[in-house]
C-alpha cells in the first residue's frame, strides 16, 4: 500500500528539525494519513535501529543497547524524561530480534510511542545526515512502511 | 510505611546486616529473607535503606547531574550481565534522585511504588557503591555512624508526619 506523501513529508520535517512546518503538517493530516505517519515512524525506527545495532548480521550486545539508550537519554532533560529506559531497550531488542514482539505487551502505548520517537530522533542526530542522506533514509523508511502496510 | 516501624529506636545491633553486606557477605541480606513481622527485622530493613541513601549522597555529593545518574545506573546494569533486566533503570534512577532530594512534586510517584522493584534496585545500587569503594573498611565506621544518625532522623520525620505535626509539600 502506498504511503501518503503528506505523512512522509511530516516525518521528514520532524527529522530535519523543521518543527514549525512539522506541526503545521501534523495538524492537517487526515485520520488515514495519521496512520501512515505512525507507520513511517515505525519503519524509520526499524531501519535506523537495525542499521545501528546489527553489524555483519550479528545483533549488538545487551551492554551496547543499555549504553546507547543511556546516551540518548543524557542528551537533554526532555530526552531523559521522554525515553523510558526499559521501553527503549526493549524496543531496540525487539527490532534486532533479541526479544519477541510480545515483549512490549505490558508497556503503556504512550510510553512506547514517545520512547520510539525520541530514540529515532537520536539515531538521526547521531547519523548527522546531509539533506540528501536524510532524504535517502526517509525513502528507505517509506519503502519499509509500504511493505508493512501491504 | 508500616506504622510499627515508628515504635522503636535504632540500635547499633540493627547496623549489623548493613555492615555484613558492605563487607561482601550475602548474609547482610538476611533481613529481606525473613518476614518483616518483628520490630528488629523492620529496623534492620529501615537502616539498610537509609544506608543506601547515605552511600548515594557520598557517591554523588551536591554537584551531580542527571546525566551522571543515568550513566551510573547504565554501568551498574551492564555490570550485572544477563541479570541486567532485574533492575528497572527508571526505578533505580528515581531512588538515587530521591536520596539526593532531586525530585520535584509530580516527578516521581511516591505513593504507588513497587516495593519489590525498589528493593532489588536498592540492593544493586549499594552493591555497586561497595564495588566502587564508596564505602570500604577504611570509612565503614564513619559510614555506619552517619547512617544510624540519618536513620534516626528520618524515623523522627516519619513519626512527625504520622502525627500530623508536619506535612509534605504545599
Amino acid at each position: 500500500m502506498a504511503v501518503a506523501d503528506e505523512a512522509v513529508a511530516t516525518l521528514h520535517d520532524l527529522l530535519a528539525r523543521r518543527f514549525d512546518e512539522h506541526s503545521r503538517r501534523l495538524n492537517q493530516l487526515s485520520k488515514s494519513e495519521v496512520n501512515h505517519f505512525t507507520a513511517m515512524i515505525n519503519a524509520a525506527f526499524f531501519e535506523a535501529a537495525r542499521s545501528r545495532f546489527i553489524k555483519d548480521g550479528k545483533p549488538a550486545s545487551d551492554a551496547e543497547v543499555i549504553d546507547y539508550v543511556a546516551y540518548a537519554r543524557s542528551w537533554d532533560e526532555g530526552s531523559a524524561e521522554e525515553i523510558d529506559p526499559d521501553a527503549g531497550e526493549r524496543l531496540i531488542n525487539v527490532v534486532i530480534e533479541k526479544l519477541p514482539l510480545d515483549a512490549l505487551d505490558d508497556l503503556d502505548n504512550n510510553v512506547v510511542f514517545n520512547s520510539k520517537l525520541m530514540l529515532l530522533a537520536s539515531f538521526v542526530r547521531e547519523a548527522n545526515y546531509t539533506e540528501e542522506g536524510l532524504a535517502e533514509f526517509i525513502q528507505q523508511a517509506r519503502n519499509t512502511a509500504e511493505e508493512m502496510l501491504s | 510505611m508500616n506504622p510499627d516501624i515508628l515504635e522503636f529506636a535504632i540500635r547499633d545491633e540493627h547496623l549489623a546486616p548493613l555492615r555484613l553486606f558492605l563487607s561482601g557477605d550475602p548474609d547482610g541480606l538476611d533481613p529481606f529473607e525473613k518476614e518483616p513481622d518483628t520490630p528488629s527485622v523492620q529496623a534492620e530493613r529501615w537502616v539498610f535503606s537509609m544506608g543506601v541513601s547515605v552511600a548515594v549522597k557520598w557517591r554523588f555529593g551536591d554537584s551531580f547531574t542527571r546525566q551522571e545518574i543515568i550513566r551510573f545506573v547504565a554501568e551498574l546494569r551492564k555490570s550485572m550481565g544477563e541479570h541486567a533486566g532485574d533492575v528497572n533503570p527508571r526505578v533505580a534512577e528515581e531512588l538515587i534522585r530521591m536520596a539526593l532530594n532531586d525530585v520535584q512534586p509530580g516527578d516521581v510517584d511516591l505513593t504507588n511504588r513497587n516495593p519489590e522493584l525498589d528493593l532489588v534496585a536498592s540492593i544493586a545500587i549499594l552493591d555497586r557503591l561497595r564495588e566502587e569503594n564508596v564505602v570500604d573498611e577504611g570509612n565503614m565506621d564513619e559510614f555506619l555512624r552517619q547512617t544510624k544518625q540519618y536513620a534516626q532522623q528520618m524515623l523522627e520525620t516519619q513519626r512527625a508526619l504520622a502525627a500530623g505535626e508536619i506535612s509534605l509539600g504545599p
